[in-house]
């Protein structure tokens, strides 16, 4: 059974904003392990945030731990796994060609190693998901596209470099007996719709706290029907571009906020 | 038609195989990491060593060239150790990316990429496996190596900017890989082969024996 009821997660790149999220969604539940390139602390200290209303990590006090782990080293990544129940990769370099591979590509393929190796019961791998890629093979023109489509990253050097990522990590899970799955992101918004403000909100976009929360309900999920599961977190818009029920059949799990405001018009 | 071929992996037993076999036909620009081929049949006078890595490594690699012949990821050195696996992965996956890059801007308009057979070893032995099959490689860095090149290749070629044969090759001279004729002919076929409907990408298995020769050959 994959299912992490309790015990021990760690994070990679709980520095970022979905890291945030998660540690926030995760810290009654779980004792967490949080890692990122950065110390949490730093990141902290200097506000990095990812946008202006990306939120910051909380800096947790023991049980919980956190910690400098750089995914590109194997041996940090093992170690880091060491005692967990289950892992989550938030871990995403975009547009630095330098770093772009090390981390989307190598990085998953130390995660993966490092989880099988360890034992680990579950890893929660993330993606992203370009819905405009350029080319005519992207999906832009389709509808209901399915959390299982393939994607065509094209020649973007973020969208391929994770794409090889989530390829290696499926080989881990049919060959290693790796329970994995995989969150597709897009588009990031904070819960709170401010009125007066805003003018839409594109069809693949979830809360900030939404997501942070998917990776309760993800941890916490039955047996999956492949070793590989791969699922949109996304709110439910009404363009029906893309189906986002696949994650509330598996995982139980629904975007609570789905931000009617930002794509209705004014009552009376 | 004799064309100018960029070979990269010329510092490797499958680089330099096709080096030497297709110099008879075309200006070849031999391409490795190493300082030198160290190969036999290699000419070291147009040998170029480049960091496939670097796009003005890459740039300077393939300047000149008409097409490029992909083999740097046929064999895949893992050396040792959990780093060294993670320096192959990158080294392929991103050197193909970038190799791919500079040629669009070069304007090449066709790459022969020398993948694996390998990357089927593992299905059963009663299937016939063909082009059409999903890969299949083992987690490990040697195994996924192939396949990550493959992916950048194709998913580059999806978009229309280069068209990509992809060659899926056995190790020289096995009894169940692939001879030297054969790996050399099947380039030259490549070269000139018309893509199917408007596809920009094209897998073909070489194979002069062993289990993954095709039916009937």
């Amino acid at each position: 059974m994959a299912t992490v009821d309790g015990g021990k997660v760690v994070i990679f790149g709980a520095g970022g904003p979905v890291g945030a999220a998660t540690i926030t969604a995760l810290k009654d539940h779980y004792t967490l392990r949080c890692t990122d390139a950065v110390a949490l602390d730093q990141i902290v200290a200097a506000e990095r945030r990812q946008s202006v209303t990306a939120p910051l990590p909380e800096l947790l006090d023991a049980p919980h731990e956190r910690t400098v782990v750089d995914v590109t080293n194997y041996d940090q990544v093992r170690a880091a796994c060491e005692g967990m129940d289950a892992a989550i990769n938030l871990t995403v370099l975009r547009h630095d060609l330098d770093k772009a591979f090390a981390v989307n590509t190598v990085g998953a393929y130390n995660v993966a190693k490092a989880a099988a190796d360890a034992g680990l019961r579950r890893l929660i791998h993330t993606g992203p998901v370009h819905t405009r890629m350029g080319h005519l093979a992207d999906h832009w023109l389709d509808h209901q596209v399915p959390d299982d489509v393939p994607l065509h990253p094209g020649d973007d050097l973020y969208a391929l470099s994770k794409y090889l990522g989530g390829h290696i990590t499926r080989v881990f899970a049919e060959e290693r007996g790796l329970e994995v799955l995989t969150y597709l992101f897009c588009g990031f918004r904070p819960r709170q719709v401010i009125p007066g403000q805003g003018g839409g909100v594109g069809s693949f976009t979830v809360s900030w706290e939404d997501s942070g929360e998917s990776f309760l309900y993800g941890l916490r999920a039955g047996d999956m029907p492949s070793p590989y599961e791969v699922f949109f977190i996304a709110a439910e818009t009404p363009d029906r571009k893309y189906r986002v029920d696949k994650a509330r059949r598996l995982l139980g799990w629904q975007a609570k906020d789905t931000f009617e405001a930002l794509y209705s018009r004014p009552a009376g | 038609m004799r064309m100018r071929l960029a070979i990269t992996g010329a510092d490797q037993p499958m680089g330099a195989l096709l080096c030497q076999r297709l110099a008879a036909q075309h200006e070849v620009i031999p391409v490795g990491a190493a300082t030198e081929s160290g190969q036999d049949g290699v000419d070291a006078a147009s040998y170029r060593r480049a960091n496939l890595n670097l796009p003005p490594g890459a740039a300077a690699a393939i300047r000149g060239a008409d097409m490029i012949v992909h083999a740097q990821p046929h064999d895949p050195e893992p050396g040792l150790g959990t780093a060294a696996e993670g320096a192959l992965l990158e080294r392929i996956s991103r050197g193909t990316y970038v190799l791919v890059q500079a040629a669009v801007a070069a304007h090449v308009g066709r790459l022969i990429l020398i993948s694996q057979m390998r990357l089927f070893q593992d299905i059963p032995e009663q299937f016939i496996v063909t082009e059409t099959w999903q890969p299949r490689p083992r987690p490990e860095a040697a195994s996924l190596a192939p396949f990550m090149a493959e992916l950048v290749c194709r998913e580059i070629a999806r978009t229309g900017r280069i068209e990509v044969v992809n060659l899926r090759m056995g190790m020289l001279g096995a009894a169940d890989g692939t001879s030297g004729d054969a790996a050399a002919d099947a380039v030259q076929r490549a070269l000139t082969v018309d893509m199917a409907e408007g596809y920009h990408w094209q897998e073909q298995h070489v194979v002069s024996g062993g289990r993954f020769l095709p039916q009937g050959a």
